[in-house]
């Protein structure tokens, strides 16, 4: 069985230790970490209904029965066989 | 009339809008001018469900470019209508699409859609979490680490920043999410086969977005710290590599931002 304390303590220690070292430049770099994204998105609750009024969104997604579906994004560039059968 | 029953009404003739729904939505409506009430209540429709699905692709803009926004509207209509909101913040609706995402059939070859769809929305989750000075979860410092004892080592409970979020799949969700952004340059494919990823997603403080894949140690370091183990519990589970490798560097990233003594 290992020695469940000193694992702790050796982390601990180990931790302060860089702590000590990074602690100036703590969340400035980063270091391992890839950045993805910087990004300034909207608010939500802005998301302007004038933007519709009347217009004819909601009247297309009305006929749902009648649509068919058939994707036109970006997906035709995910490949790979690994599809699980249908549920 | 009373207003409960007017409210439900008007509800009905909104997202369910039979002829007999419409009719009742329509008691309560007072004509003026040249507009009757049924033609009023079309379009108080087409603005509600319009900022709602406006609001929903903003959620989840990743899974409407995959598959168009025609397809996405339209994959929303019934989900719309099954899954009213319960909060007054459009920001909190949304977290039950990923579900739908799931059982929604004409979808069923996408497999990897629905934890597309996870993914959009916990990294909405991480976008909207509260601030780490906010937040009073920890008492402690990380600086007072040094002061704990040997003893009352096994007791601390390391507090993570409030924005992680954690997802596993089978997919390389991240891959087919990073292809999907405005600014991509990379390889043009994503195969499904490159298999299973498990994934942190995070907020830093200098308000960028983060995606990061975590090797298997590191999920299930994670995982047991969001889960509130207590570093004596932590210390007794399997990793490959010292737990110090993982400590370390989740202190200096700021991941961890604080500890409890439970």
């Amino acid at each position: 069985m290992k020695d469940t304390k000193k694992i702790m303590s050796t982390a601990i220690a180990s931790t302060l230790l860089g702590l000590t070292i990074a602690s100036s430049s703590v969340l400035a770099a980063k270091p391992g970490f890839e950045k993805c994204q910087g990004i300034a998105k909207a608010g939500l609750n802005d998301c302007g209904t004038s933007k519709h009024g009347c217009a004819g969104l909601a009247k297309a997604a009305g006929d749902a029965e009648e649509w068919v579906y058939v994707p036109e994004g970006t997906c035709d560039k995910i490949v790979g066989g690994k599809i699980k059968a249908a549920k | 009339m009373n207003l409960k029953k007017w409210q439900q009404d008007f509800y009905q003739g909104i997202f369910h809008p039979s002829q007999n729904n419409i009719q009742l939505a329509c008691q309560g409506i007072n004509t003026t001018g040249n507009l009757s009430a049924s033609q009023r209540l079309d379009i108080y429709r087409d603005s509600i469900l319009g900022g709602i699905t406006d609001g929903l692709s903003g959620v989840f803009p990743v899974c409407e470019n995959l598959v168009g926004s025609q397809y996405f509207s339209h994959m929303l209509t019934d989900f719309l209508k099954q899954n009213p909101s319960y909060s007054p913040d459009l920001g909190n609706y949304g977290a039950l699409l990923p579900n739908y995402i799931a059982q929604f059939k004409p979808a069923k070859d996408l497999v990897y859609l629905p934890e597309v769809a996870k993914l959009e929305w916990l990294w909405h989750k991480a976008f909207n979490a509260s601030d780490v000075h906010n937040n009073n979860a920890a008492i402690y410092t990380l600086e007072q680490l040094a002061s704990i004892t040997e003893n009352e080592q096994g007791r601390i409970q390391f507090v993570l920043q409030p924005s992680i979020q954690l997802m596993q799949s089978d997919y390389p969700i991240h891959l087919i999410w990073e292809m999907n952004q405005d600014n991509y340059d990379g390889q043009k494919q994503v195969d499904l086969n490159e298999g299973e990823v498990n994934l942190l997603i995070f907020r830093a403080p200098d308000y960028s977005m983060h995606i990061n894949p975590l090797n298997k140690d590191e999920f299930i370091f994670y995982q047991a710290l969001q889960a509130g183990l207590i570093f004596l519990d932590i210390a007794k589970l399997t990793f490959t590599a010292p737990i110090e490798t993982l400590l370390a560097p989740a202190i200096q990233s700021g991941l961890i931002i604080g500890f409890n003594i439970a």
